[in-house]
């Protein structure tokens, strides 16, 4: 059996895969401040369309609504997708389906642990946290929006790792697995399966991207807490749309829907 | 843990002769070491660091090997065993067996020095360098990241 690397490198992740558009281009980074950051930064050139930054260590990760992203150096799978689009043709949201899908089924092809979404951004095993994604846009002069599809997975992590505030709720592939975690695979079975339904994406088939999403979600039907604009919502999950957001049944007899930029889940 | 548990501390470690306590005291880990065990004349004060448990234990001057010259620049010149992988930290092969190394000890670069456990593997990491053990940065059992300080090391 061939050793598993312990750092990165980006020539055998290049190797892996067999890229249309996602992961042409690979850059690995020993540090960077935020995958993201770094992305945009770099998404003024007009050439950086399916560029993937890796880090092995991010000094300020971020998740969704400004939380951190904590990683011990080399435990975590981080990456940023770079994509550049006609501007206003797709949706925040959809993006995050379409990443949540990929970072999912990218695990199950490659190791032994099943995950499962939990909208709008987490990807979860029972209830505890393995992966998040964050999705930042940005129109450009000359009319084309870049995404930046942040990936945070926690991969060979142990217990004692995560801060004590969230060691009861996180856990990472390494824990959950009976065999030794490949980031490396990890990483090339995510880029091949975003790279795959990108496709499915940009012809526009909304509905198949819902499918693809609740495929690997238990969130429909299910008990939610929501905090939106100052207000706490309790009811059950109707319906999940990249467009419209979550449409919850409310206890209080009311629908409502939600928009997952100033939604938080409980 | 106030001053007065300390010194009951310091005092236990002197009448049973240990050179090293480590306290978990809630997310605070506490690190007593005392110079001079096994020697004749008065202990020396115990040298104490404080440090989040998650956290590598910073380096607590040592007491220099009694072979070694003598001096304050203690810290000049000491280069360290680093951690090559993410995982669990183990001083011993297992909990009966005293540690692959302790302050003070020789090693050369195939003297195994610790194990590491990552990716269901328990990897014995090598000192890869000649020198004098000066400490042990990491408790026993706790996780490390990459490139993480585990030993400083003096080199011939």
């Amino acid at each position: 059996m061939k050793p598993i690397a312990h750092l990165l490198d980006a020539d055998a992740i290049i190797a892996g895969l067999s890229a249309q558009r996602v992961g042409k281009r690979i850059v690995v980074l020993p540090e960077v401040d935020s995958t993201n950051t770094f992305a945009l930064k770099l998404a003024e050139r007009p050439d950086v369309d399916g560029i993937v930054v890796f880090a092995e260590r991010q000094t300020s990760g971020r998740g969704r609504l400004g939380r951190v992203w904590h990683c011990p150096n080399g435990a975590g799978l981080m990456f940023t997708v770079l994509l550049r689009e006609p501007a206003g043709a797709t949706t925040p949201a959809a993006w995050m389906m379409l990443a949540g899908f990929a970072v999912v089924r990218g695990i199950v092809d490659s190791t032994d642990v099943v995950p499962s979404l939990r909208w709008p951004n987490d990807v979860y095993v029972g209830d505890r946290k393995l992966a998040g994604i964050l999705v930042e846009s940005r129109r450009e002069d000359d009319g084309v929006e870049t995404i930046a599809i942040g990936v945070g997975v926690n991969c060979l992590q142990q217990a004692g790792h995560f801060p004590p505030e969230v060691r009861d709720r996180a856990v990472s592939l390494d824990m959950l697995s009976n065999a030794p975690i490949d980031r490396q695979s990890v990483a090339c079975s995510v880029l091949a399966t975003l790279d795959r339904s990108l496709l499915e994406l940009v012809h526009r088939d909304e509905s198949r991207l819902i499918e693809l999403w609740q495929t690997h979600s238990a969130d429909i039907g299910a008990r939610v807490e929501l905090q939106s604009d100052g207000h706490t919502y309790r009811g059950r999950i109707i319906d999940i749309h990249p467009r419209d957001g979550l449409l919850v049944q409310l206890d209080d007899g009311g629908r409502r829907q939600f928009d997952p930029a100033v939604t938080t889940r409980a | 843990m106030d001053i007065e548990e300390i010194k009951t501390l310091t005092d236990l470690m002197v009448e049973n002769d240990l050179s090293e306590i480590v306290i978990r005291d809630g997310e605070k880990r506490i690190l007593l070491r005392r110079r001079g065990a096994h020697v004749e004349h008065a202990p020396m004060p115990p040298i104490m660091a404080m440090t989040p448990a998650a956290a590598p234990v910073p380096a607590a001057p040592q007491a220099a090997p009694a072979a070694a010259p003598s001096g304050s620049a203690a810290e000049a010149g000491l280069d360290s065993i680093n951690s090559p992988m993410v995982g669990t930290f183990y001083t011993a092969s297992d909990p009966e067996s005293p540690p692959f190394v302790k302050p003070g000890d020789k090693v050369t670069p195939d003297t195994v020095v610790c194990i590491i456990e990552a990716m269901k593997v328990f990897n014995e990491i090598k000192a890869e360098k000649s020198g004098t053990i000066v400490s042990v940065d990491v408790a026993n059992a706790a996780p490390v990241e990459f490139g993480q300080v585990l030993m400083k090391i003096r080199p011939d």
